[in-house]
Parts: C-alpha cells; sequence; structure tokens
C-alpha cells in the first residue's frame, strides 16, 4: 500500500487533549479511518503546533481526503512517499 | 444470530442506539450501523435494544440469507412475511421492487409510534435489498424511524459492494456502531458464572463473545485452538438421534421452519427437545436456527460428500411438498444443488433467474442461469444455447464483458452448429457490443460486420435491424458521422416496418447521436424520442441508453445544467433497475462534469466508484481514471501521472476521440501546470489533427489552449469553441466570463493567467484557493509576482475543511453575509472584492445548493446549520 506525507495547516493552534476525550477522539479517527483502508501511522507537529506531517498508508490520495473530511481535518498538500535508510539502494 | 442471554460491556453502544431512537422519535430518522467480526454479539445487541424498547415502537426485522445465490430483497419477504398487510400483499401481486419500496416506506412513515427496522447481515445482501437500503438511506430523515443496519467486517472485500452503499447514505443522519470483543474482565466474568478457570481464554478468543460462550459450554479441557473445534465439541456430546436431527438443520441457512423440519426429519423430529435442550439451537417464531451462523456452518463443513448430498434432497423434497413459491426458488435451487439433483437445478434455475431479473437482481439472475448452466451437459444444444443467452444478457447489464463474450461465443457456435443463422446474427451484434466495452475496438467492428453479412442473406427481421442498430453505434462512437447515419436510418425503417418500438428506440439514439456529433440541434430531440418512447413502453436497456447517450454528449457540449438534470435522473432510473453497465457509465461522465463544474469532492467519488472496481470495464475504467487524473493534477495530488498513463495505454486500445482528447488534454496541463509548456503543446499536438477532422469545436478547444500556452502552432480559432477562441484572439476577458457563464469556475480563473490586470488575478487567485488547486494557484502567484505585486496573499487564508455542500471557504463568507440580507454591493464592501464577483459568488451558491434564489438559498443554509460556527458544524 503507498504511503503519503500528509501537511495541514492549524492557524489558531492544534489542540490534543491528553484525557480521555483525546483517546477517544483518536479512536473515532482510527474508526473513520478504518472505513476507507486508511491506516495513520503518525505525525510529526511543528513547536506552536500550527502545522502537522502526518504518514498515512492508504490506498490512494483520494482515501487521505476522504478520511480528512470525515475527521474534519485540513489537507494542504498530499505527497506520496518512500523510506530512504542507508539500505535504499540494495 | 447468538441469543442475549446477557449482554456485556454493551451500556455505550445502547444508549447510543437509544440515543439514536429519541431523535428518529422527534421526527428527525436516523440511521444506525451495526458492525464487527462473526460472533461479536451483533444480534444479541439488537435483540437486547428492540426487547428494552417493545412497547414504544413498531418493530420491523429482517436478514440476509447466506444461501449459494441470496434470495431477492430476502430481509423484505422476512418483514412483509410477518408484518402481512399491504406490504405483504404488495410482493404477493408481484408489483414492481418501486412499488414495493414505496408501500415499506409509506409503512415507516406513519408517525407514531416510531419504527425500528433492523436489516441484518448485509454482507450477505444481494443487490435489490442494497437498493432497499439506499432508498429508506435516502429518505430516513423524513421518517420518524430508526434504521439499523448490520454486517461483519472481517474478511470483506475492498470492492464489496456493501462499501459503496453504505458510502452513499447521508452523512448527518447516520451513527457508526462498531463492536469489538469483550475485556478480559468481563470474559473472567463469564467464566466465574460457571465456575471455569479462564486462564488463557481471552487471549484465545480475542474476547470474542460467541467464542467465549461456546468454549465455556463445552466441558472439553483446555481452549479449542478455534471458534469451530469449540461448536464441534460441543455438538459431539449430542445423542444420536439429537446429533442426525442437528446435521439436517445444518444444511439450511439461517433458519429452518418447524414444519419443514418436521417433514423432512421423519422419526428423528422426536429428538427436537434434546436437541433445543442442548442449546446449541433455539427456538424462535416457528423456527429454528442455530445459535449463530459459525455454528451451522462449522457442522455442515463436517458432513461427508455423501451424506451432505442426502440431507439436502431430504430438505428439497420437503420444500417441494409446501408447493413452488417464486419467493422461495432460490432457495430450491440452493439445495437441489447441494442433493447434486441435476434435473432439479435445470427446472428450477432458469424460473429463479427470470425472477430474480424481473425483480431487478440481474447479478443474481446471473448466477442462477450459471448454475443451470453447469449442469446442462445433457440439455438439447438448443435449451443450453438459450440458457447461454439469457446469462450473457445479464452479463452485459451488469457490467461482467468479458464473462458475456464468453457466453456468447459458445451460444453462437451452438447456433452455427443448429444451423440458426438468425440467431447466430443475433449473438454477434452482442459480441460486437460487449467487445466494445472492453475496448478492443477493432474486434467489434469485426463481430458487427459480420452480422450483417450473415443476417443480411436472410429475409429482413428483428435482428438485421439491430445489426444496423450496432453498426451506427460503432460509427457515432467514432465520431462518423457520415456513416452512422445511413446505417440509423436503416435500421430506424425496418424496425418501424417491423413495429418494433425497442429497436426503433436504439435507432432514434444512435441517428440523434450522430446528429449532435455534427453540430445539427436536431440531433437532441432525436435522442429526448428514443428515451420518451423508452420510458413509455419500459424498454429498460434503451431507456438506459438513451439517458447515457444524451448526459454523455450535454457533457461534451458544455450544456451543463442538461448534463447535470439527465445523469441525476438516469442514474437513479438504472439503480433502480440494477442496470450496472448504464450506473458505471453515467457515473464517469458525471465525475467529468463535475471536475469541470467546481465540484471537485463529488467528482472523485463518482470516479472512485469504478476506478476502485477491479471488474468494470477496460472502456469504464478509462473514462473514471480521466477526471480522476485530471483532479489529482488540478489539486497536486500524487499518482496523476500513473492515472493518465493507464488511461493513455486504455485509450490508445480504444483509439476513439471521443476518449483520447480527454486524455491528452489532461496529460498536457500537468506538463503545464509542472512547468514544461513545451511538452504540454507537444502533448495536444499528438491528436489535433484527428480532432479537427471531426469537426467538433470543444474537441478542438481542449487540445488548441495546450498548444497555444505552450508556444505551439494552434489550429484556427474558429474551429475552436468560443471560450477558447476568445483565448486564442487574446481576449481573456471574454474568455473568463464566457467560461464562468458555462459553470466552469477553475477554467475561468486559469484564462486569467494570460492578464496583466493584477485584480483579475488576485481574483482568479481566490477562486483557485477555494478550489483547492495547488498547483495553479502557484503559477498565478508566479505571474503576479512577474507583475511586480507585492504582498500576494500566501495561500488559502484558513485551513479549509470540506464543505458540506462543497462551498469554498469565500463561498462561505458569501452565504453568511446574504443571510444578514446584505446587497452585492454591501456584500463587496465588506469582503473588499467587486460586486461583479460576488456575483459569481452567489451564482456559485444558488447552484450547489441546487436552489432558485437568494431566499432559498439563506432558508436551505438554516435547515442544514450552515450559518453556525464551523466547528459544530464540522461535528
Amino acid at each position: 500500500m503507498p504511503r503519503y506525507l500528509v501537511e495541514r495547516s492549524f492557524p489558531e493552534g492544534l489542540t490534543i487533549p491528553i484525557d480521555s476525550s483525546g483517546e477517544k477522539l483518536c479512536l473515532a479517527v482510527i474508526a473513520n479511518n478504518g472505513e476507507d483502508g486508511v491506516t495513520w501511522v503518525h505525525s510529526y507537529v511543528s513547536d506552536d503546533r500550527s502545522k502537522t506531517f502526518c504518514v498515512y498508508d492508504a490506498p490512494s490520495p483520494e482515501a487521505v481526503r476522504r478520511t480528512a473530511a470525515r475527521n474534519s481535518l485540513p489537507v494542504d498538500r498530499i505527497t506520496q512517499v518512500r523510506v530512504l535508510d542507508p539500505y535504499f539502494y540494495r | 444470530m447468538a441469543d442475549a442471554t446477557e449482554l456485556l460491556e454493551r451500556e455505550s453502544q445502547l444508549s447510543e442506539l437509544t440515543g439514536s431512537l429519541e431523535s428518529a422519535r422527534s421526527g428527525e430518522g436516523r440511521i444506525a450501523l451495526v458492525y464487527g467480526e462473526a460472533g461479536i454479539g451483533k444480534t444479541a445487541l439488537l435483540t437486547q435494544f428492540t426487547r428494552l424498547h417493545a412497547r414504544e415502537a413498531r418493530l420491523f426485522w429482517g436478514a440476509c440469507d447466506p444461501l449459494s445465490t441470496p434470495r431477492p430483497l430476502a430481509p423484505l419477504l422476512d418483514i412483509a412475511w410477518t408484518q402481512g398487510g399491504q406490504l405483504a400483499g404488495r410482493i404477493a401481486a408481484g408489483a414492481s421492487r418501486e412499488a414495493i419500496f414505496q408501500a415499506f416506506f409509506e409503512e415507516l412513515r406513519l408517525p407514531k409510534p416510531s419504527a425500528i427496522v433492523v436489516i441484518e447481515d448485509l454482507h450477505w445482501a444481494d443487490e435489490a435489498t442494497l437498493d432497499l437500503v439506499k432508498f429508506l438511506g435516502r429518505r430516513a430523515q423524513r421518517t420518524s424511524a430508526l434504521l439499523v443496519l448490520t454486517w461483519r467486517d472481517d474478511g470483506m472485500r475492498a470492492d464489496h459492494p456493501l462499501r459503496a452503499s453504505i458510502g452513499e447514505l447521508p452523512r448527518q443522519v447516520v451513527a457508526r456502531i462498531p463492536l469489538r470483543g469483550l475485556s478480559p474482565a468481563a470474559v473472567e466474568s463469564l467464566g466465574a458464572r460457571v465456575h471455569r478457570n479462564t486462564e488463557g481464554l481471552h487471549a484465545a478468543t480475542n474476547g470474542n463473545p460467541f467464542f467465549v460462550t461456546e468454549v465455556l459450554a463445552s466441558d472439553a479441557p483446555g481452549v479449542p485452538p478455534t471458534v469451530r473445534d469449540a461448536v464441534l465439541a460441543r455438538a459431539a456430546r449430542l445423542p444420536p438421534p439429537a446429533r442426525e436431527l442437528c446435521e439436517l438443520a445444518s444444511v439450511v441457512p439461517s433458519r429452518v421452519e418447524l414444519s419443514l423440519l418436521e417433514t423432512a426429519a421423519g422419526g428423528t423430529f422426536a429428538a427436537l427437545d434434546e436437541l433445543l435442550g442442548s442449546g446449541i439451537l433455539s427456538l424462535d417464531q416457528g423456527a429454528v436456527a442455530f445459535r449463530h451462523e459459525l455454528a451451522r456452518r462449522a457442522i455442515e463443513d463436517t458432513l461427508p460428500p455423501l451424506r451432505g448430498r442426502e440431507l439436502h434432497a431430504r430438505i428439497l423434497a420437503a420444500l417441494h411438498v409446501r408447493g413452488e413459491d417464486p419467493a422461495q426458488l432460490a432457495r430450491l435451487v440452493h439445495h437441489a444443488a447441494g442433493a447434486g439433483d441435476a434435473v432439479s437445478v435445470l427446472r428450477l434455475a432458469p424460473s429463479a433467474g427470470e425472477h430474480a431479473s424481473r425483480l431487478g437482481a440481474h447479478r443474481e439472475a446471473e448466477a442462477h442461469f450459471s448454475m443451470a448452466l453447469r449442469h446442462a451437459a445433457d440439455l438439447p444444444p438448443q435449451r443450453r444455447a438459450q440458457l447461454l443467452e439469457a446469462r450473457a444478457y445479464e452479463c452485459y447489464l451488469t457490467d461482467r464483458m468479458q464473462d458475456g463474450i464468453d457466453s456468447c461465443s459458445a451460444a453462437r457456435a451452438l447456433w452455427a452448429r443448429i444451423g440458426d443463422r438468425a440467431r447466430e446474427g443475433n449473438c454477434l451484434c452482442w459480441l460486437s457490443r460487449m467487445a466494445w466495452y472492453t475496448a478492443r475496438t477493432e474486434e467489434a467492428h469485426r463481430y458487427g460486420d459480420l452480422a450483417i453479412e450473415t443476417l443480411e442473406a436472410l429475409p429482413p427481421g428483428p435482428e438485421l435491424a439491430m445489426a444496423w442498430v450496432t453498426r451506427a453505434g460503432l460509427y457515432a462512437s467514432a465520431n462518423d458521422g457520415p456513416k452512422a447515419i445511413p446505417s440509423a436510418e436503416k435500421a430506424l425503417r425496418l424496425a418501424r416496418t417491423l413495429g418494433n418500438r425497442e429497436i426503433e428506440a436504439h435507432a432514434l439514439n444512435m441517428l440523434g447521436t450522430a446528429h449532435i456529433q455534427l453540430g445539427d440541434e436536431e440531433g437532441w430531440t432525436l435522442i429526448e424520442e428514443s428515451l420518451r418512447l423508452s420510458l413509455e413502453h419500459g424498454l429498460q436497456d434503451a431507456a438506459g441508453r438513451a439517458y447515457a447517450n444524451l448526459g454523455t454528449l450535454a457533457v461534451e457540449e458544455h450544456r451543463h445544467q442538461l448534463a447535470a438534470r439527465v445523469l441525476d435522473e438516469g442514474i437513479a432510473y438504472a439503480t433502480e433497475r440494477d442496470l450496472r453497465t448504464r450506473i458505471t457509465c453515467m457515473y464517469c461522465w458525471r465525475a467529468r462534469l463535475r471536475a469541470e463544474t467546481g465540484r471537485w469532492t463529488e467528482a472523485v467519488e463518482d470516479a472512485a466508484h469504478i476506478v476502485d472496481n477491479p471488474g468494470c470495464s477496460a472502456l469504464f475504467r478509462l473514462a473514471a481514471l480521466t477526471p480522476l487524473g485530471l483532479l489529482r493534477t488540478r489539486r497536486g495530488d500524487p499518482g496523476a501521472r500513473e492515472a493518465l498513463d493507464e488511461a493513455l495505454a486504455l485509450a490508445r486500445e480504444n483509439g476513439e476521440l471521443e476518449r483520447m482528447v480527454p486524455v491528452f488534454a489532461a496529460r498536457a496541463e500537468l506538463l503545464w501546470l509542472c512547468g514544461d509548456a513545451r511538452g504540454a503543446a507537444a502533448e495536444a499536438s499528438a491528436v489535433i489533427e484527428k480532432a479537427r477532422k471531426t469537426g467538433r469545436p470543444w474537441y478542438v478547444a481542449d487540445l488548441a489552449v495546450w498548444i497555444w500556452r505552450g508556444g505551439g502552432e494552434p489550429p484556427p480559432p474558429d474551429e475552436c469553441a468560443r471560450p477558447v477562441a476568445l483565448q486564442l484572439r487574446g481576449d481573456w476577458r471574454a474568455a473568463a466570463e464566457e467560461f464562468e457563464r458555462l459553470g466552469c469556475p477553475y477554467q475561468a480563473a486559469l484564462a486569467c493567467y494570460e492578464s496583466d490586470d493584477p485584480e483579475a488575478i488576485r481574483s482568479a487567485l481566490e477562486v483557485l484557493d477555494g478550489l483547492e488547486a495547488r498547483p495553479g494557484a502557484a503559477r498565478l502567484r508566479r505571474r503576479l509576482s512577474e507583475l511586480g505585486v507585492r504582498g500576494i496573499p500566501r495561500g488559502p487564508r484558513a485551513a479549509r475543511r470540506e464543505h458540506p455542500f462543497d462551498l469554498t471557504a469565500r463561498e462561505q463568507e458569501v452565504l453568511n453575509a446574504l443571510s444578514l440580507g446584505l446587497s452585492n454591493g454591501e456584500i463587496a464592501a465588506r469582503l473588499f472584492v467587486s460586486p461583479k464577483t460576488v456575483d459569481h459568488h452567489v451564482s456559485a451558491i444558488l447552484t450547489k445548493l441546487e436552489v432558485p434564489s437568494r431566499g432559498a438559498a439563506v432558508a436551505k443554509a438554516r435547515k442544514n446549520h450552515l450559518l453556525e460556527p464551523e466547528e459544530a458544524r464540522a461535528k
């Protein structure tokens, strides 16, 4: 399955609740993603929390956009990526 | 399927269901989706839920069945059977699907008390049931009913048709209730109740409630490795007569009526009490059922083959005693096949196929004809050829062209052997049509020619008329009007002489198509006439084809309003009748329409429907990949080139300009947006001469604009459709206005690229940002900076969330202002844009909300909570 890097902007800053409501939110996101066969691998968040760089495994960029809509998350740019590591050329 | 002994850890799901029921009761109908792996407790949850609300709600409960070929509308038949009344009456009278759905809907609409409709096990649903789900789903909000849909999601394929049906349900009324396994604590408490040690049980069962209770109910030491082993361990303890009865019941999917079981079982029926006492089966409303379908399958799968056949034969005989109700045909076929009784299969399956086909369950019809064919080795060749033709036709309707071609070729060979030239010619026509859908255009022409050659040697009949229709269709697809028209006219004359309305409708359609392609307005009237005739006489294939051609041509000619109306109507018509081939075709063209008119989210949904379905015909894959590739191009998403490369390979094979031009135009746009202007010109030039030969202004225009932008030698502006002709003459402003008038916001904005008026480019940039057209917006930004403009807005002002009606952020702002009763001038002042820009936004809003006036737009916005803060709306 292709891997994508999804850039998102949060002009007002992303709020990340660390209590049970955050957990619930996370589970809802995972369930929504599951509908389209999308897996959220992990995200990098900028220090000011205005941008996130999220790594996803998904069948297509459309699936990424569809789940973003369902989760009410913005999308700036989707890039298909692969891992570059010291064994890339083997 | 499991009975609800006690429910653990399902409080939150119960309260969610109760909440949905409350909304339904207040007049806002709801849909709850309950899904999880087999044995997770879907039925148990719903049994408990409906028991709690039995007094305040009317309950309708139906399930899909796991027959090799499901009965069409099985759940609704269940419901009618238990309810009686008008619904049962209509079904018994053989009413159309639409009438049956409508009768059920009317029943649900009765205001008090609220209705709870449970449709279980949709992973086994037949086509007609999925359409029922869509039908009810679209209307649910207007009732005071709660519709509960359940399915197993383990092992469900990505292209399972249920996914698409669920995806089409209106999101705002849907509650998703996934079920997961029990916690270790819950498993332990279940064990404690029967004084059993539950060590390792949670890990082995993943907390699956059915598995856990099966293990706890069997006295076997340790935990069996699979749920199947647990079931078998429990059944192994039954005394022989009960065991025998259990095996007999296991060959009947879902549930078996007591009377049926009694007839089939004879003496062993006396063991029923013992069997029920074991808890493996339970009794419910005059029928017995296994606690779970998993248990039934576990028992059935261990039957030795001969024993299985014998049991099926006993059930079949018992069913025969009750007479052959058409609604039971699928059941009879299932057991006849299980009994290896070829004679009964051959007698029953074709009728089951015809019955399913009449109900618009064409996939099931195809399965029944295939089943008959598997047992048809000893049939006379004529009968076998007829079955092959019947199967081929169902394949054609359901977009399984290669299977259709295989059947039709076999039928043709049989007719040739029998010496029936007319039937052989008829098969050749069908082979031609189906080959065309698989993008094998040359083969299609070869079959078409052969059909005419074969049939012209015979006295003129309907087969020959249809062969001329086929040939006219092939020429029309190649945009060769002068050749298409004489064939279509011959077909029309012969059809009228023969009094054959169906062929007349097809011929009118082809004639109209050819005339439109030649720029002759009269063509539209001819296709409308074909459509009217088809609808009037209930000619489904002809009507589907008329809708599809009218829609296609309207999109090509940029008559967007006509296209939207025809395609929406056509998709509804074809969906109602399960004409998969037509539905697919119209989805492709609606995707393109929506790509042109700025409704990108919806366009992608339409295209993804097709592209995600690996089984669809090559031609449809091509027709869907093109708008998908174009939209990825315009949004700057990955995979644009890949989609367009695949489309190009298919388009080359097909060779028809109707498909080549959009692929080459999209590829040119991709290159231009990547900064390769010359490459864009070269790409578009590759087919420009062929496009000019057709004389179709939009074909020429779609390519010419990239040749011109890329600095190549474009064709004369006169050959291009109006907005591009204006562009080529250097009048970008008039071009943009013309695109705007046609409802093409993206192209209107991009036309401003050639402008040197910073204000115009700024407005255009706003449109592209609103559409999230990142690459195009980047080009406009570069253009602004070339013009020395400072303070260029850096990007979409705020991260846009997907809007329920696909309004851009700016359009939403204008809508908010409209709700305050402001005039265009006042809105313009408030938003720092020109009144003309506001005017454009307002017309876009009216289109997207599908309303005639500003007042109606505000009313609709209020109703749909569009004027509330975005956070609240996003939910």
